[in-house]
């Protein structure tokens, strides 16, 4: 009978229930889709910094991280990358050569950062192939093989087959140079990645650098849900000189990022969910001055002072529930569309990784957070009407 | 057996400011099946004292015996139990749910009581039957005159099978018929169910229908007839 009362009383007044509805219906179709373009914005640059430079885990010799210095290789590489393998959630291990270089065109010269690579693992932990839009991924048949971004061809005004001439400091200390050909062209969604990497043979960096172990272990691991756990498991395996990072240390700006999103997520939910709960307190402050007599009624004939405060709170909740099931389904659905034909994003954001057209995916956990918080916003806003209903006495109603 | 007991009862209102002796020392009973009006002018004090009776106001002093329970020392949530279970209302008004329909508007006591579906509409069934409604059932009250809105009324204030029942002028908005109807009623409830009938009226076809009349001025009783 309770919910049935509720149901039947908030129709008494039509229109006003209608505005609610249509209100909360697009609040919550609109806060879900914003929540989750939002979410799959930062999910992309995740992935994105992820797929492309970190990949799950990197170890590095203890210091690595702060200046990069070429000469803080890991050593018996071999041996770490065994052990390593060892654990059970570990995927795909790679070895990377990675230090700072000049690239000279005839036209022109750029600071990157030089990557060398095994060409067959490296396939299998980072997605660079997947983003050629020229050329082969390093071919075994070109010599000394160098992989560009469209950016930095731009720049150098190189061409695929182009010579480009790297210039290092080796572990000697001495200035180095190379020549390279230009295998393949990417244009990745991170235009930090693309304005700032270049990647070669891993063998050709090794001669050119006379560098004998790598610098940098990339882990990709099965299960990306024990990232801590596969991080320690491997930590606890190898001495004190050797440091396990993870890619939210990696990437502090993009955990960060992600973070800030995650924040801004559940302001703008509190926001919107502020404004219909404003909204349905005046409702409910309407309905408690227009059934003033009724309620009083009720208390004369027995129903107890929390049935009435309960009957206001289910009205309440069944007003916001109605709005919200049918704005979070609305909102799938244009979550639905939009991950097939795409979400246009300001051109100007590729500065931040962020792509040009967002193809969102429905996050189960933004609608249980639309849910969790509308649902205490609702408790809380209606409480008040409610507990004035509740205070409403018999005897000065049935006087008049 | 006297069912109520009302012992120098005195309700004030305005006690700090222009002091008002609504009800004036008053000491009453009321045995089981008695069918009694309370008569008097608007603001002699009637209202207050069903309301005093019916445990919705509280006394300024005196008490309320109800089968010999001082109904007037009761908490605000142990006197509203008690009313669900012992006392049964009829308002000028009607007051009934406008949302609900007939039947359910019967059955809204029996369920705040959590009483069983089944002893619920049988005894919907059979007070709808008795006040000649039994094809209105499904009806909300907007569709009922107000001779049948009372009627439910009177149902409703029945259903939970209560102590005695307490009527705030329950013929002041219905036509000479209606009345005649809901007299009828509730006179033949009160025989058959048992139940005793306070009521308070003006009107002089009620006061008629009364095996006991207390006529009320100024708060005070000023004579008490039984016929």
């Amino acid at each position: 009978m309770t919910t049935k009362l509720a149901w039947r009383n908030i129709w008494r007044n039509k229109t006003r229930t209608t505005v609610f509805l249509l209100a909360a219906f697009f609040g919550f179709a609109m806060a879900l889709f914003t929540l989750n373009l939002m979410k799959s914005i930062s999910q992309q640059r995740l992935d994105d910094a992820k797929n492309l430079q970190t990949s799950d885990l990197q170890i590095h010799k203890m210091g690595f991280q702060d200046d990069k210095d070429i000469t803080l290789f890991i050593p018996n590489a071999e041996n770490v990358i065994q052990k390593v393998k060892e654990n059970a959630n570990v995927d795909v291990v790679a070895k990377r050569i990675s230090t700072n270089a000049v690239a000279a065109s005839p036209e022109n010269s750029i600071g990157c950062e030089i990557k060398g690579v095994e060409p067959t693992t490296e396939r299998e932990i980072s997605v660079v192939q997947d983003f050629l839009v020229e050329g082969s991924y390093l071919s075994t048949d070109m010599r000394m093989p160098i992989l560009i971004s469209k950016k930095t061809a731009d720049k150098l005004k190189l061409k695929l087959k182009s010579k480009i001439i790297i210039t290092l400091k080796n572990t000697q200390e001495e200035i180095v140079g190379g020549s390279f050909r230009v295998a393949g062209i990417f244009a990745t969604p991170s235009t930090p990645f693309d304005e700032n990497t270049v990647i070669v043979n891993y063998t050709d960096l090794q001669e050119l650098g006379s560098i004998s172990e790598p610098q940098e272990i990339a882990i990709k691991i099965k299960d990306p849900t024990k990232l801590i756990e596969t991080q320690s498991g491997i930590q606890e395996t190898l001495s004190a000189e050797y440091e396990v990072n993870n890619w939210k240390e990696l990437l502090p700006e993009l955990n960060a990022f992600d973070a800030f999103i995650n924040m801004v997520g559940v302001l703008f939910t509190i926001i919107v969910i502020l404004g219909l709960g404003f909204s349905l307190m005046n409702i409910m402050n309407m309905i408690v001055q227009e059934r003033t007599h009724e309620i009083g009624m009720l208390r004369a004939i027995g129903q107890s002072k929390f049935k009435v405060f309960s009957m206001l709170l289910n009205e309440a909740g069944v007003l916001m529930m109605i709005g919200a099931v049918s704005g979070i389904l609305f909102g799938y659905v244009l979550i639905l569309i939009a991950s097939k034909v795409g979400v246009p994003i300001s051109s100007g954001l590729d500065m931040l990784g962020i792509r040009p057209v967002m193809y969102p995916k429905l996050n189960p956990e933004i609608i249980i957070m639309v849910i969790v918080i509308a649902k205490i916003l609702t408790v809380a806003i209606a409480s008040i009407p409610a507990y004035r209903a509740m205070r409403i006495k018999p005897n000065a109603v049935l006087r008049d | 057996m006297n069912v109520i007991e009302i012992k120098n009862l005195r309700k004030i209102y305005n006690e700090k400011t222009v002091p008002v002796n609504a009800v004036n020392d008053v000491s009453l009973s009321f045995k089981a099946k008695e069918f009694t009006a309370i008569v008097g002018a608007s603001g002699s004090g009637k209202t207050t004292l069903l309301n005093l009776i019916g445990g919705i106001d509280t006394p300024t002093s005196g008490n309320v015996f109800i089968n010999g329970k001082n109904v007037s020392e009761l908490s605000e949530n142990k006197m509203t139990q008690f009313r669900r279970d012992n006392i049964g209302f009829v308002f000028q008004q009607y007051n009934l749910l406008p949302v609900l329909t007939a039947k359910e508007n019967v059955e809204f006591i029996m369920e705040l009581q959590k009483k069983p579906k089944e002893e619920r509409e049988k005894r919907v069934t059979v007070l709808l039957t008795e006040i000649g409604l039994a094809d209105k059932i499904n009806e909300r009250p907007a569709k009922l005159s107000g001779g049948q809105q009372q009627r439910v009324a009177v149902a409703r204030a029945l259903a939970h099978k209560p102590t005695f029942v307490i009527a705030d002028e329950p013929t002041a908005n219905l036509d000479s018929k209606s009345t005649a109807d809901l007299l009828n009623i509730m006179e033949e409830l009160n025989q058959k169910e048992g139940t005793t009938f306070i009521f308070s009226t003006h009107d002089q076809r009620v006061v008629d229908r009364a095996k006991r009349v207390i006529v009320f001025e100024d708060g005070k009783v000023i004579s008490d007839t039984s016929k």
